[in-house]
């Protein structure tokens, strides 16, 4: 997927998804309705179940090794575009972005592995102290769920942590024990957090785990600037606004 | 993204949880009176509902229950269970083990036609492990339910139950995870012989756990789970 930016300072970045069945109708009755082109969708999310992502942000992204998105006869194409109006104080910039696709019949499918400790999600089970410079948490396990139990290629890598976040690890360990890097982050910054193809596959085996590791920093200095004050540390655990979350996904092909 | 990730992770999340320990199998409102015991097999059928990300994820489970009691004296039973339940395809494991004791508060006559109730309250502390991709995740427990029962005909039982349950998930790379829950039980127990019955109960139980930190949200908050359980007891 390629990017045509229509005016830069205004585009902040886009997403292209793939939207079937009823969920495709709804929209399309959706389109328009308004008086204008497109549909409303408040808050960020697509307004509809989106079957799959294919790309986003303003770079776009060139697949390696004939790897595709497949997109089933039928789907509807959703581009939800994302402004900022900081450098149009008018608010009259109008815009034209586009995207370009490479189609290919004969693309394969990458697949995704989460990596995450299910249990983070629920209540405080992944809490950082306020004040703590290097809380880390990790997760390990073997993602037969995804692989159904096969010997696959890992294509890519895909970190998740937000602005706490300080250093990031994803990787594979082998049924012997050894550890195998597919991607570090030593550094964070949440511009950091797309997505990643390797040069070389790397082979995950069935019986491999594959493991993330976070590490986050909540100290007073790491804290958010709220209307020119910083802010307290606070104890926070997995979410959204002021928290933080530490998820990895591997983009995964099948051996033929 | 955020919103699909939350989605990807609350469903895992769920599915995790949904190998839950066996919650039915309370029985009678009644003590087994002393030296007598009971054998008991019953499989449950789950689904753990959780509310998040602005929708209600529901996933079913089943497990397998053996165990057994004993009459210590005529107002205390002392019990074991054993359970387990296996998706090999997906490397998801579950099993675990409880102490069962029934203390008999309010034993109601005998006499024929008496409308009078039983009451028990039957304390059980348990120990339960899922395995999910081959990572354990530990469950201590505490269930405390109270039941009272009402005689129909000459040996079944009406048993309604209310109930607190806390439970205490640890892993490692986790903080400890406290839940609790709340809620009720309708059983029945039908005397088909001598010795055996049937014993039927469906449990609900509600905790107030938010998901995805979102503690305030009322559509990132709430956990049911729905039992079904289909116990056959034999009795000597």
């Amino acid at each position: 997927m390629n990017v045509v930016a229509g005016k830069r300072r205004i585009l902040h970045h886009l997403i292209l998804a793939v939207v079937t069945g009823a969920a495709g109708d709804k929209l399309r009755k959706l389109q328009g309705k308004d008086g204008q082109p497109g549909y409303p969708c408040p808050g960020g999310a697509f307004g509809a179940d989106v079957t799959k992502y294919i790309g986003g942000g303003v770079g776009g992204n060139e697949n390696p090794r004939g790897i595709g998105t497949k997109i089933e006869a039928g789907s509807k194409l959703v581009l939800q575009i994302h402004y900022s109006t900081v450098n149009d104080p008018t608010n009259t910039a109008t815009d034209q972005t586009s995207v370009e696709l490479r189609i290919d019949n004969q693309a394969r499918e990458a697949k995704a592995i989460v990596i995450t400790n299910p249990f983070w999600v629920v209540g405080d089970a992944m809490k950082v102290k306020a004040g703590d410079p290097d809380a880390v948490y990790f997760y390990r396990y073997r993602p037969v769920l995804f692989t159904a139990k096969k010997r696959v290629l890992i294509e890519g890598a895909s970190p998740h942590m937000h602005a706490f976040g300080s250093r990031f690890l994803l990787g594979i360990v082998h049924a012997n024990g050894q550890r195998e890097c597919v991607l570090e982050i030593p550094h964070w910054h949440f511009g950091w957090e797309q997505g990643y193809w390797l040069t070389t596959p790397k082979t995950l085996e069935p019986n491999d785990q594959v493991y993330v590791e976070c590490h986050f920093d909540n100290s007073a200095e790491k804290q958010p600037i709220v209307n020119g004050v910083r802010a307290k540390p606070r104890d926070f655990a997995w979410g959204g606004d002021n928290q933080d979350m530490c998820a990895g996904f591997l983009s995964f092909t099948e051996l033929p | 993204m955020t919103w699909t990730i939350n989605s990807a992770c609350c469903a895992l999340s769920v599915l995790a949880v949904s190998a839950c320990a066996p919650v039915a199998g309370s029985g009678r409102a009644r003590t087994l009176g002393r030296g007598r015991y009971a054998l008991q097999a019953s499989p449950e059928l789950t689904v753990v509902t959780g509310k998040v990300a602005g929708g209600d994820i529901p996933l079913p489970s089943a497990q397998l229950t053996m165990g057994g009691q004993y009459g210590l004296t005529d107002q205390l039973d002392l019990g074991l269970r054993l359970w387990g339940f296996s998706v090999g395809k997906y490397l998801l494991e579950s099993w675990g083990t409880s102490i069962d004791t029934k203390l008999q508060l309010k034993r109601a006559s005998d006499a024929p036609g008496t409308r009078e109730a039983d009451i028990a309250v039957a304390p059980r502390v348990l120990y339960h492990q899922v395995t999910f991709g081959g990572t354990p995740e530990h469950m201590v427990g505490l269930s405390v339910p109270l039941l009272f029962g009402w005689r129909f005909g000459q040996a079944n039982q009406l048993v309604l139950g209310a109930r607190i349950d806390h439970q205490v998930w640890m892993s490692e790379s986790q903080t400890p995870l406290g839940v609790t829950l709340g809620g009720g039980s309708l059983g029945f127990v039908w005397q088909l012989a001598q010795h055996w019955a049937l014993m039927p109960e469906l449990v609900l139980l509600y905790s107030p756990l938010s998901f995805n930190g979102e503690s305030g949200a009322e559509d990132s908050r709430g956990l049911s789970v729905l039992s079904l359980g289909f116990g056959v007891s034999y009795t000597r």
